[in-house]
């Protein structure tokens, strides 16, 4: 095949990849598959739900002007503008008049079943004569009450007031808010309010961009029209997912211009030709598009974030071709680009493989997102190799001008070998001064897994959360509370007892409020006690006759309560309650994992978490959930998983040397520059006290991998006194060009890009000082190890 | 906003100031009047005649209206409560303790509520896309008919009956679907009553704790 040919195969080949992977793509961004899977992190599996539930995915809207009409209205125009949007989900500005009477419908027929939450202690009292006397004339006196011609229609079947004791269970589990001319208002009626809830995840910021926006505009509309004091203040998770997401992108478009224009420059420099930056690219670019196609045809779909980091870990391959590029150019005459591509193509493989071995453990973790990465990168890597032994080859030039820059750098570094060989015995102990400072300063290294301080929230968005959730009293969205069990209904009745603890923590003012099941449903057990304890009041219907007769009730009145003791229907199951109208509302409390029930309890003004805890500790498989506890925690196993992959890869990236070279001194020459660079980054962050975490962790793991690359670029080169400079113009170049790649995230104001930044910065250039010194340290140049 | 058949018949029977026009009343003018009252105080008579019970409910009391929205019912017999509201919110007090009751759940009360409310306004338009109207006068006595037009209203009330003589409303009948009905009589109303903010926190806010 010739020249031509090839490159026409190529070229097919990528055209193939590009237009599978565009018919395949589709860009979304979600964090949560970053979270951890697996049959055996059934809370991990809750809290993605939690992240994509109706909670998560709510909006509240809250709208203030001078006189508080003008909101009411502004609301109803905003609500009405917003509610054909095709992202809102559900909309609501006020009491709904169909749910009402859908809760009718459902629960009064079986009112008999929701009693009491304790039936054998509680009723004994209310169904003794007695009680009932007392009973008969609270209603009687509710009669006299303005609203009594509501109360009148449902006595007769429900004397014991068991339906309005459900309607106040349920009203208790909404927001506390007011209605003002058929609108929601805060209880002040300052603000008017709207809730409503998207229909893609907070975090999906493609889908939430447009509604956001529509918000900001329709409201300026609805301004414009009815007064500029009109003020909007708004609470949802989407709004800080976008602001960071715009932050990141601000800081990846300054960062990547600054790259670009940097990088470009160090290509004119060193080959006097912008052509090599595009040579250079093609291997990574080629690896990017096999990756993304491999990457959808093995998990069906691929996270923004996986492509975005994924792409920076197959930047890394960027490498290979500089190499070889910068070999090309200083190689002696006569050696055809095949030739050098072959000559060069075990440290090519070799840097690769070591990378690979680096990256693997990403493809083994129990997060999807860190799975779908690391298959990513490996495909990558594998790809760039590829690409930059068997297509660069035909598209370098085959004039080979000499660079002065390189020429002269490769002089100049190479005859530092000799020189530095006199300082032998000093450069040997920059090793052991290493490990000495690791010994001293590691133990002092600050692991800090919380993963708020790698975002930056907004101040004035998070002020302006604040100030809505205060308002409105809304649940808290990172703090619940699970009862798991391995049926709905063990689930729905481990739910009654947390309730119950509950609602003694709320009597005592430690916790405001709770969204509980247990207000729409009880389990059948407890339902069918109540109705045992109803049926087992000796003539009970009778006694309901007399004792309210004798309170001024008419004889007879309560029949239809006798009818419906003696023949109730079926009690309310969960299954019944999700198939009927009033679905929905248990859609977020009750959640179907592989084969347990999961029911979520929701939180509202929290004082001592540790009351919470103490309060729920002897009930079984009842779990007190801290989403933000939860994620750091998933956080510090993962940044353990990272090091322990580091010492693995390490382990392998080890052995994969020694198997090359069968040379112990070889094979250390070319691992040490990355060993020792992460003991100098980790005990500079520790002697700096700077904390530490995943971020730094997953840079870590970066920058070894590229370390093994120069430390094998040099060792290949150490026979030959000559290419030895040319190896370390490579090495220098291919640092250059990763401090402008990686080490530029420095420069961002993203905590989270900083951290990488950092570390990949120092650690790269370190691993640039430290491969001819962990050469010359361990005699592995030509001088000390005569070429064979 | 929302206020009970209460603070109707407060705004719309007590309300009124003494000075409307000499001729005969039309509704206009009644309701133009109800807006212009500082507060009102009156004792009234309340008699409840309900199929659930075997004799008619009596309750006497003292009604205090303070525009646009608060009014407190404080009952002498056949017990002692007090009853406020206020917006969306009903907080009723007795010799059993205090609770709070948000009207804002509930649709068929917001809508009596919201009737009555569109009446204290001077809402005409308002009252006649709930109600049927049919209000006569002779000279300064007057009577407005109210008919509910659709649902969920008509499900519970039938007719009510407003009854007045110049400013004042003397007399309200409500009868519901079942033919349950509620006939309230006022007596020694003060129709312009300037409350003070210590007389108002008195009556409506919240009972000091013993």
């Amino acid at each position: 095949m010739n020249r031509r040919a090839r490159l026409v195969a190529w070229a097919a080949l990528g055209i193939a990849l590009f237009v599978y992977s565009a018919r395949h793509i589709t860009f979304t961004t979600d964090i949560t598959n970053f979270l951890p899977e697996g049959r055996g992190a059934e809370l991990a599996r809750i809290s993605r739900e939690l992240v994509h539930s109706d909670l998560a995915r709510t909006m509240v809207l809250t709208i203030h002007a001078d006189e508080p009409a003008r909101a009411i209205a502004a609301a109803q125009e905003l609500a009405q503008a917003l509610r054909a949007h095709p992202e809102v989900a559900w909309l609501r500005t006020g009491a709904d008049a169909e749910l009402q009477e859908q809760v009718y419908r459902l629960y009064f027929p079986r009112r008999l079943y929701f009693v009491s939450d304790d039936p054998e202690r509680a009723l004994e009292p209310r169904l003794s004569d007695a009680g009932l006397l007392a009973q008969a004339q609270a209603l009687r006196r509710s009669l006299a009450l303005p609203v009594s011609p509501l109360l009148e229609q449902i006595v007769p079947a429900d004397p014991l007031g068991a339906f309005r004791g459900l309607l106040e269970r349920m009203r208790a589990g909404e927001p506390p808010l007011a209605t003002v001319d058929g609108v929601f208002t805060t209880r002040d009626g300052r603000w008017a309010v709207i809730l409503l809830a998207t229909k893609s995840s907070a975090f999906d910021t493609v889908a939430q961009r447009p509604l956001l926006e529509a918000i900001q505009t329709r409201f300026a509309a609805v301004r414009a029209r009815l007064g500029p004091d009109l003020v909007l203040e708004q609470s949802g998770a989407n709004r800080f997912a976008l602001d960071a997401e715009t932050k990141v992108r601000a800081d990846a478009s300054m960062i990547g211009t600054f790259s670009t224009i940097g990088v470009a420059l160090l290509s004119w420099l060193f080959f006097r030709s912008l052509l090599a930056l595009g040579l250079a690219m093609v291997p990574a670019l080629a690896g990017l598009l096999l990756a993304m196609a491999a990457g959808l045809a093995i998990f069906g779909r691929l996270d923004g974030m996986t492509i975005g980091f994924g792409a920076s870990l197959i930047g890394v391959t960027i490498d290979y071709p500089t190499h070889y590029l910068i070999l090309r150019s200083l190689a002696t005459a006569g050696e055809s680009p095949w030739q050098l591509a072959r000559r060069l193509s075990g440290s090519l493989s070799m840097a690769a493989l070591t990378t690979m071995a680096s990256f693997a453990g990403l493809a083994i973790t129990s997060f999807r997102g860190f799975r779908e990465l690391g298959v990513f990168s490996l495909i990558g890597v594998a790809g760039a190799l590829v690409a930059t032994i068997f297509l660069l080859p035909d598209l370098v030039p085959q004039s080979r001008p000499v660079p002065p820059i390189s020429s002269l750098l490769a002089r100049r570094m190479g005859a530092w070998i000799p020189r530095l060989r006199r300082h032998r015995s000093a450069l040997a102990l920059v090793p052991i001064a290493v490990f000495a400072l690791g010994a001293l300063a590691l133990p002092q290294l600050v692991w800090n897994d919380d993963l708020s301080k790698l975002g930056q929230p907004d101040p004035k968005l998070a002020a302006e959360e604040a100030r809505v959730r205060e308002r409105v009293s809304t649940f808290d969205s990172g703090r619940f509370v699970i009862a798991l069990a391995g049926s709905a209904e063990e689930a729905v009745a481990r739910n009654d007892a947390v309730y119950a603890r509950l609602a003694a923590l709320v009597a005592r003012g430690e916790l405001g409020g709770v969204r509980s099941l247990h207000d729409l449903l009880w389990s059948q057990d407890l339902q069918r006690r109540n109705l045992a304890a109803l049926q087992a009041s000796p003539e009970l219907a009778a006694r309901v006759d007399a004792q309210f007769g004798a309170a001024g009730f008419r004889a007879g009145t309560f029949a239809p309560f006798a009818q419906t003791l003696a023949a109730p229907p079926e009690p309310l199951s969960l299954a019944e309650l999700r198939a009927s109208p009033l679905g929905p509302l248990a859609a977020t409390l009750v959640l179907d994992l592989e084969d347990r029930t999961a029911v979520i309890t929701y939180l509202r003004g929290l004082s001592d978490p540790e009351s919470l805890r103490a309060a729920l500790a002897d009930l079984p498989d009842v779990h007190v959930f801290a989403q933000r506890d939860f994620m750091n925690e998933i956080a510090a196993q993962f940044r353990v998983r990272t090091l322990t992959q580091i010492l693995i890869g390490s382990a392998c990236v080890l052995g994969i040397l020694v198997a090359r070279y069968r040379d112990w001194r070889r094979a250390c020459a070319a691992f040490l520059p990355a060993l020792l660079t992460a003991i100098i980054v980790l005990s500079a962050f520790a002697l700096s006290g700077t904390e530490t975490g995943l971020l730094h962790a997953v840079s870590l793991l970066i920058v070894m991998g590229m370390g093994v690359d120069y430390g094998i670029f040099v060792v290949d080169s150490a026979d030959d006194p000559h290419e030895i400079g040319a190896a370390l113009v490579s090495c220098l170049l291919c640092c250059l060009t990763t401090i402008l790649g990686f080490g530029a995230l420095a420069l961002s104001s993203h905590p989270a890009l900083r951290a990488i930044g950092l570390t990949t910065g120092i650690g790269i250039a370190l691993s640039l000082v430290l491969a001819p010194v962990t050469l010359l340290a361990l005699r592995v140049d030509a001088k000390a190890t005569p070429r064979a | 906003m929302r206020v009970p058949l209460l603070s109707l018949v407060a705004a719309v029977v007590l309300g009124a100031d003494s000075s409307l026009p000499a001729g005969t009343l039309t509704l206009d003018e009644l309701l133009r009047h109800m807006a212009t009252t500082r507060g009102v105080v009156a004792e009234f008579r309340e008699v409840k005649v309900l199929a659930l019970l075997d004799s008619p409910l009596e309750t006497r009391g003292t009604l205090y209206f303070v525009p646009p929205t608060k009014l407190a019912r404080v009952t002498t017999v056949p017990a002692a409560t007090r009853l406020v509201l206020e917006g969306d919110r009903m907080r009723f007090e007795d010799e059993a303790g205090a609770s709070d009751i948000d009207l804002s759940e509930n649709p068929v009360a917001r809508q009596f509520a919201d009737n009555l409310i569109v009446l204290w306004r001077g809402d005409r338009a308002a009252l006649e896309a709930l109600y049927r109207l049919d209000f006569h006068a002779d000279g300064a006595r007057w009577q407005l008919g109210l008919t509910p037009k659709a649902a969920p209203l008509d499900r519970f009330i039938r007719s009510i009956r407003i009854a007045g003589d110049g400013p004042a409303i003397r007399e309200m009948e409500l009868v519901e679907s079942d033919g349950d009905r509620t006939q309230t009589v006022f007596e020694k109303s003060e129709v312009d009553h300037a409350f003070g903010p210590e007389e108002e926190r008195a009556i409506f806010g919240p009972k000091a704790a013993p």
